[in-house]
């Protein structure tokens, strides 16, 4: 398994490298909206964008199954993702003071969540035969607006959605359930194109 | 039995395209898929080695549903060459290395050397025949034990087109593999198939070995009276008879795959078998 790891993560390297260098470089910005963007780009940017562009055929030619391509990818996601972030904790960090730490560990809990939710609902457009960024664009779009609604005390989706985060527990839930549904969508439907 | 195809269906959004695909596969074997263009030869192939998942039916494939495990015994050259982005051919290589258990570095050296790969440049920048060579050579030097080719022959010249269809041949019976072919070349593959299935309309109209299908055909030139038996099509001035009297003479390859190619207005749409146009 570890070589299948490898060689996908040789491939998207190789294929992916300059858009990976710029996110990557945008995931160091210590402001968490900004970064929200990059990780946004990133998690469209990886199997999606693959199968947007119909090269989902020459993945599933080598020895990958449908369930390995969609782990795999999120496993790259979630790496690049932690690992740009957790440098940028280490070179900016000091300008937090004492919650450092703590700032720090919640906000990549939380953009874990997020990177989750929107690989997810890629996953979900691009199988169900639409774009892996348009789609997705919209739904963020709807996300921020609905879960800024009113006064946050009585807005109950500002809990669960993947952009507010109004309880971190609660919306990474709600993103593992969106990745699971992905998950089977791809695995047992195909994609409908 | 390597590949064992039960009732295929398949379709993309409102388009059916596979409507009763079956046809078996056995070891040692090289398995020819024929029809004409929008068959069905290519989705068949991509229902194989797992790309789509069927509407209907079964495929087995090493006598089970298709995993990444048995995928690792599977080596696929897919029609449309589609190369990695930025990858040189040493970058496949590496990456062939690390998915295929059964690797053989020689074999691909051995290819890399006769038809003068550069490894250090990007595969997207091989020329049409090129990328072919360099798919063959990675598909051939997986070590696979099932080879599955979509039009292999495809921009290669007539010479070079011969000695990779030798290759392949010695491959399967040296080595004991088995190989599923989709090819227009029909006298490339009567040369190095064994059995075949003719598909057209999303169905098989007709499979066998291409010896047990000589047998059994007879080609009746025009004015002579036809023999008992099931006529199945016109090919030129003569006529291909399913029929096991002597009459006639024996038909080749590309004789019988256009008699069942031809007979298509033997449109029946109820039946889900061949349904010859006339019977004697």
């Amino acid at each position: 398994m570890t070589e299948k790891i490898e060689a996908y993560f040789m491939k998207e390297l190789s294929e992916k490298a300059g858009r990976i260098a710029v996110f990557s470089l945008g995931l160091l910005i210590p402001f968490y909206p900004a970064r929200m963007v990059f990780l946004f780009l990133l998690a469209t940017s990886l199997l999606p964008s693959d199968i947007q562009h119909k090269r989902l055929g020459s993945l599933l030619a080598l020895p990958y199954s449908r369930q390995e391509l969609f782990w795999i990818s999120y496993l790259f996601l979630i790496a690049f993702g932690t690992v740009a972030q957790v440098i940028g904790m280490a070179l900016f960090g000091a300008q937090f003071g004492s919650s450092t730490s703590i700032y720090w560990l919640s906000m990549l809990i939380g953009s874990i969540s997020f990177s989750t939710a929107y690989y997810a609902v890629s996953m979900i457009s691009v199988t169900a035969g639409l774009d892996n960024f348009g789609i997705p664009f919209l739904v963020l779009i709807a996300d921020l607006i609905i879960g800024g609604f009113g006064n946050r005390w009585n807005n109950p989706y500002f809990y669960a959605s993947p952009a507010h985060q109004g309880n971190v527990w609660v919306s990474g839930a709600v993103s593992l359930a969106v990745l699971l549904v992905a998950n089977y969508l791809f695995v047992k439907k195909g994609v409908q194109k | 039995m390597i590949v064992s195809i039960d009732k295929l269906r398949k379709g993309f959004a409102s388009k059916p395209v596979l409507n009763d695909i079956s046809f078996n596969v056995e070891q040692g074997d090289i398995f020819a898929i024929v029809g004409p263009n929008g068959a069905g030869k290519t989705t068949t192939l991509r229902c194989i080695f797992g790309e789509l998942a069927p509407d209907g039916g079964k495929v087995a494939v090493f006598g089970e549903r298709v995993t990444s495990r048995t995928k690792e015994k599977i080596a696929v050259m897919t029609e449309d060459r589609l190369t990695f982005r930025r990858f040189t051919g040493d970058d496949y290589l590496r990456m062939w290395r690390m998915l295929y258990p059964g690797w053989q570095e020689k074999v691909f050296t051995s290819f890399a050397v006769h038809y003068r790969f550069d490894l250090n440049e990007r595969v997207e920048t091989y020329s049409m025949g090129m990328k072919t060579l360099f798919h063959i050579a990675l598909t051939v030097a997986s070590g696979a034990d099932l080879l599955i080719l979509d039009e292999p022959t495809q921009n290669l010249d007539p010479v070079i087109r011969q000695e990779v269809m030798g290759v392949l041949r010695d491959y399967v019976l040296q080595q004991n593999k088995t190989m599923i072919i989709s090819s227009h070349e029909i006298y490339d593959l009567e040369e190095i198939a064994g059995s075949f299935a003719v598909v057209l309309e999303g169905k098989v109209l007709y499979s066998d070995s291409i010896d047990g299908a000589k047998e059994t055909h007879r080609i009746i030139p025009k004015g002579q009276a036809i023999p008992a038996g099931d006529i199945i099509g016109v090919t030129g001035d003569e006529t291909l008879v399913r029929s096991d009297e002597e009459a006639g003479r024996f038909p080749n390859f590309k004789e019988i795959v256009l008699g069942y190619l031809q007979s298509k207005k033997a449109f029946a749409p109820f039946e889900g078998e061949f349904q010859p146009k006339f019977k004697i």
